[in-house]
């Protein structure tokens, strides 16, 4: 698979600029893919949730010598946002496949290409959620972790410790904005 | 982002967070006030919120990102093994994952297992290491009805499984519908499930999603409880923090309040969830929703459990016309577990389980209906007495260490105290003339209530110019109302005492409340409010010209365990002493008042090293106990292993084996699946292992594993430290240093820390018993003097510590070739020996100094005192120690 695919690109350029942050978040793409990769050649055509994904690269890096305590709990954050880049990147090549543009990604069933949406549907979402998150980077988190990674509510009220309630006032709040915009830059 | 950008984000954040907490249709109502106020924040909200009116809202963002990694079906499992299981079979799914049936691939047996194959996310933030040691925690839940968990692992691609017991049936609603049972036998097999979580409670393990599709009832009629323990598995709250939630994935259906108030998680949410079952399967529907409970949303289930009572008519409706009256006492017993406030349901689900069988004898009941406030609850709580939790009582025996569980919180509201008191004045007799007479519990129970009802107008008439009388009276006839399960009158009664107080201000009731708020807060480990409170309830006492005994005996108890937690022992047995004396002269001998306080007593001397005394006491308050009938409670088991710690530590390790053995075997007869809880199996252990017992270590492995895994074992390192010592006993060194590596940490931190407890002690001997065993000697005598210093800066007369330091002082002596030292500290450990010794006569620990002296004695060449002591040794030894202990052989050959 090539290096220089677009949707990685600029997941990784959206980090904050801290050297470490930016590590961090490297670290969590190419563990989400690596595994992502792995689970394709294992089952070819059936793969693995999205949820199970996110969460076994996290235990993956959180074990990580490297990594220190105090940042686990972004570790999460990041890794689900990795997750949307990962997303937007396969369905990117999904649709490079289909118009025959040369990636040999053969593992990748005809079924699941027929589910893939917009590639750029999914990347307009991805830029409106980094417009959020420069203002509430908390709110922003929860739409990668619902919506992108397949968490519930209350694996996500877990994680926070916070209230389910809370969760979903949040998720609709964040839903309301992201709609707003997407609909004053369409 | 600029900060204007910043502010305005700001405000229309904090005006949507308001809007969405209101009812769609007063959103324009109040975005056109805030027009008034902020009209560019309003305009901004208004189109925030106009997305809502737009058809394609509804469904944005709503299916999850396609993803072309999206979850299959079904995984092809089968086939697949898992340690030496292969799958053959789906048996089902749930909220935590697949359940697979498998076969052993080794034929080792026939028999099928089930396998649980956990989704991954379920591990969470907890990590392997705690999956794996919870899951072999669990596994050792043995009980006729429940399902055992035989293996908990993780495969090699990270996903957890759990091997469980493979049982055919059905879940318990379904079972009883297709039988068609009555009111009575449904009970009847209900009371097995309760049997079932009562042990596991035994255990401190809470089940937590107990529901019918977790009761199975088997082919041959057996209730099989599933899934014990395994929430608590799965879930990621550490330790510290108080158990949590509910887990994602299970329904509020079964939910108690607590959970879904993210509030602490205790027995008493099994006893809650518990009722709702038995209300299903008598009534057929669901207690708090009015329809079918499979009609209802999550959010119906959750608003109803938090906010409605059953409706108690029902059963008595759908029952046999005959049985009214007795059915309104089964009313009651639903409402007691479904109470919404833990504190106010059942004590346990044993409490729960006798009211039941009361029910089915046509007994009176103990639940009534009963809404008290906090105060009133915990009041009666106090003098009540009954049965404390396990938490409560393993809080009670291993002393300060239980200050490092928080769920310590929950339970002290629980405590083991008393039976009605307050005897009180003159007019105490008058009044026991006028309604109760000694004979109290010859009267049917209503005759007694309403005595009490007109005792109660009597005080008032009589005693209305004498309020601090007439509130003393109203305890006593409040207490009394508690005997006869009349909680709700208890309360009211409480409440007028209260009432009367806030006006008369009397000294001795501010007193007695005082000091029982001095009790709740040394449980709570805050020691400085303890000690503030205790001293307002001792000064208010001062000013009473002749305090009542009762309330001097609750303010001396609490005197008695504040000085415990700050480690001060002797004026602990001081004030427990004087508690006892107090209760005695009060009346109170054999109220479970008296026993608690004995208790104390018992411990507080074992603390201070005065074993044989604290054996005196245990000995003698365990035979109260079994005389007045409470010999199955969990403060029996409580005081069975302050018993047990008495004769270890005087040196009689095979009498404590007796004394644990035959009661167990004892309760066995009541109830042959008994299993004493972990505590006591620890001491029985640790009997074993001093006593030289071989099966003693893995005993003492496992039972040391189970208070730590329920974190009785934070701040207390005492049966750890002594898994380190019985590897050495067994010369095994890797072992030991294995055993020792978790509690390094401890001992350093202790240091640092300028700590100068037992605890601190007790590693350091240990390190050091691991340094001369290494041939460490230097190491050795540095910790040895280091916890001399410590020893000596807590000034007790008798340390129990100072005989095993002067004991490894002899060893280390005798290690460097300096056998004068060695015999002299044999001396002085012969000396401390005897002062600690259940019996002069006869103690393991007496024989042990003894033949340490004659080690030192034989290589200074003084052959006769040598052998004199050798032989004096042996018999100390050979009574107290089983005759394969290498100590009894090496005594033998020095004669």
């Amino acid at each position: 698979m090539s290096d220089d695919i677009p949707g990685r690109q600029a997941a990784a350029e959206q980090r904050p600029a801290a050297g470490d942050d930016k590590a961090l978040f490297a670290a969590s793409y190419a563990e989400l893919r690596k595994l992502a990769e792995r689970e394709l050649r294992r089952y070819p055509g059936m793969g693995m949730s999205a949820t199970t994904l996110v969460h076994e690269a996290y235990l993956n890096l959180a074990e990580r010598p490297g990594i220190a305590f105090a940042e686990r709990g972004k570790l999460i954050g990041y890794t689900a946002r990795a997750m949307r880049g990962l997303l937007i990147d396969f369905a990117r090549r999904q649709q490079a496949v289909k118009r025959g543009a040369g990636f040999a990604i053969t593992q990748l069933s005809t079924k699941i290409g027929e589910e893939v949406a917009d590639a750029a549907e999914l990347a307009r979402i991805s830029d409106a959620l980094d417009e959020l998150a420069r203002l509430d980077p908390r709110l922003a988190e929860i739409v990668d972790l619902k919506y992108f990674c397949g968490f519930s509510f209350a694996e996500i009220a877990r994680l926070r410790d916070v209230s389910e309630r809370t969760v979903q006032r949040d998720w609709e709040k964040a839903r309301l904005l992201l709609f707003r915009d997407l609909e004053t830059s369409a | 982002m600029s900060s204007i950008e910043a502010q305005r984000w700001q405000r229309l954040s904090h005006h949507l967070d308001r809007v969405l907490e209101l009812p769609e249709d007063e959103w324009a109502g109040y975005v056109a006030a805030l027009q008034r106020d902020d009209p560019i924040t309003a305009t901004e909200l208004d189109r925030v919120l106009r997305a809502r009116q737009d058809g394609r809202f509804a469904g944005f963002l709503g299916r999850g990102a396609p993803s072309p990694l999206s979850e299959p079906a079904r995984t092809p499992l089968i086939g697949r093994r898992i340690g030496p299981y292969v799958i053959d079979a789906e048996i089902g799914r749930g909220g935590m994952g697949g359940v697979w049936r498998a076969k052993r691939t080794d034929g080792r047996f026939e028999g099928c297992v089930a396998i649980k194959l956990l989704h991954l996310s379920w591990l969470g933030q907890v990590g392997e290491q705690r999956f794996l040691l919870e899951g072999r925690l669990l596994a050792r839940l043995d009980h006729p009805n429940i399902a055992r968990l035989l293996d908990a692992g993780v495969l090699e691609d990270g996903q957890p499984y759990l091997v469980l017991e493979y049982l055919e049936g059905k879940p318990i609603d379904a079972y009883c519908d297709s039988a068609a049972l009555d009111t009575e036998a449904r009970i009847r097999l209900f009371l097995e499930v309760t049997a079932a979580v009562a042990q596991a409670h035994r255990h401190l393990i809470v089940h937590r999603d107990l529901k019918p599709s977790n009761v199975l009832v088997t082919t041959e009629g057996t209730v099989k409880l599933l899934d014990f323990g395994i929430a608590k598995l799965v879930d990621a709250s550490p330790e510290s923090a108080p158990t949590r939630t509910l887990l994602p994935g299970l329904t509020p259906r079964y939910a108690a309040p607590e959970q879904l108030l993210g509030n602490s998680i205790t027995t008493a949410t099994d006893v809650h969830a518990l009722g709702i079952m038995l209300y299903e399967l008598l009534v057929g529907r669901h207690p708090f929703v009015g329809k079918p409970a499979t009609a209802a949303t999550d959010a119906e289930l959750m608003h109803a459990t938090l906010s409605t009572t059953p409706p108690r008519a029902s059963i008595a409706a759908t029952a046999q016309a005959g049985r009214r009256r007795t059915l309104g006492d089964l009313d009651n017993i639903l409402a007691k577990a479904l109470e919404k406030n833990p504190a106010e349901r059942y004590d346990s689900v044993g409490a729960f389980a006798d009211d039941l069988r009361r029910f089915l004898a046509h007994e009176p009941v103990h639940a009534r209906s009963f809404t008290v406030s906090y105060r009133a609850a915990r009041f009666i709580r106090r003098y009540r007495g009954g049965v404390a939790s396990a938490l409560l009582i393993a809080a009670a025996l291993i002393g300060t260490s239980v200050f490092a569980v928080t769920q310590m919180l929950e339970a002290r509201s629980q405590r083991d105290h008393a039976v009605a008191e307050a005897q009180r004045s003159q007019a105490e007799s008058d009044l026991t003339e006028f309604v109760i007479g000694d004979s109290l519990s010859r009267i049917p129970g209503d005759l007694v209530r309403r005595r009490l009802d007109r005792a109660r107008e009597f005080i008032a008439q009589r005693y209305a110019g004498s309020p601090v009388l007439a509130a003393w009276l109203l305890v006593d006839v409040s207490g009394r109302y508690i005997d006869i399960g009349e909680d709700r009158a208890a309360a009211a009664v409480i409440r007028d005492v209260e009432a009367i107080n806030n006006r008369v201000h009397d000294p001795t009731i501010t007193a007695q409340f005082a000091c029982d708020h001095a009790d709740d807060l040394v449980l709570a480990a805050n020691l400085a409010g303890a000690q503030a409170s205790l001293t307002t309830g001792l000064e208010s006492l001062r000013r009473v010209n002749d305090p009542p005994p009762s309330t001097v005996a609750s303010c001396a108890d609490s005197a008695g365990l504040l000085g415990e937690a700050q480690g001060d022992y002797g004026q602990a047995v001081v004030r427990e002493k004087e508690s006892q004396r107090m209760l005695v002269e009060a009346g109170m001998y054999g109220a479970s008042r008296y026993t608690s306080t004995t208790n104390n007593l018992g411990r507080a001397l074992n603390l201070a090293g005065d074993y044989g005394g604290g054996w005196v006491v245990m000995r003698d308050v365990l035979a109260l106990m079994r005389k007045v009938g409470r010999s199955d409670t969990s403060a029996y088991w409580a005081m069975m292993h302050n018993a047990c710690r008495a004769l270890v530590g005087g040196g009689q390790p095979l009498r404590a084996m007796k004394l644990l053995d035959e009661a167990v075997t004892s309760a066995r007869r009541g109830d042959s699946a008994f299993q004493p809880p972990f505590f006591v199996a620890a001491c029985r252990a640790s009997a074993g292992v001093l006593a030289g017992e071989p099966a003693a270590d893995a005993a003492l492995m496992t039972a040391t594993q189970t208070a730590g895994a329920a974190g009785y074992l934070a701040s207390s390192s005492f049966y750890p430290a002594m898994t380190v010592a019985a590897a050495l006993d067994r010369d095994d060194l890797a072992a030991a240093d294995s055993r020792w590596a978790p509690l390094a940490a401890g001992e350093d931190r202790a240091l640092a820390a300028g700590n100068r407890s037992a605890e601190s002690v007790r590693l350091l001997l240990v390190h050091a018993r691991l340094d001369l065993a290494h041939g460490r000697n230097e190491a050795a005598l540095h910790r040895l003097d280091l916890a001399d210093s410590l020893i000596a800066a807590r000034r007790q007369p008798i340390n129990p510590d100072s005989y095993d330091l002067e004991v490894l002082r002899a060893q280390a002596a005798m290690q460097s070739g300096d056998y004068a030292a060695a015999a002299g500290h044999a001396t002085s450990a012969v000396a401390l020996a005897r002062a600690a010794a259940v019996d002069e006569s006869s103690s393991a620990w007496l024989g042990e100094a003894l033949l340490a002296r004659a080690r030192a004695e034989k290589a200074l060449g003084q052959a006769d005192p040598a052998v004199a002591d050798a032989r004096q040794a042996l018999g100390h030894l050979a009574a107290n120690l089983l005759p394969t202990h290498p100590l009894v052989s090496e005594a033998r050959g020095l004669q």
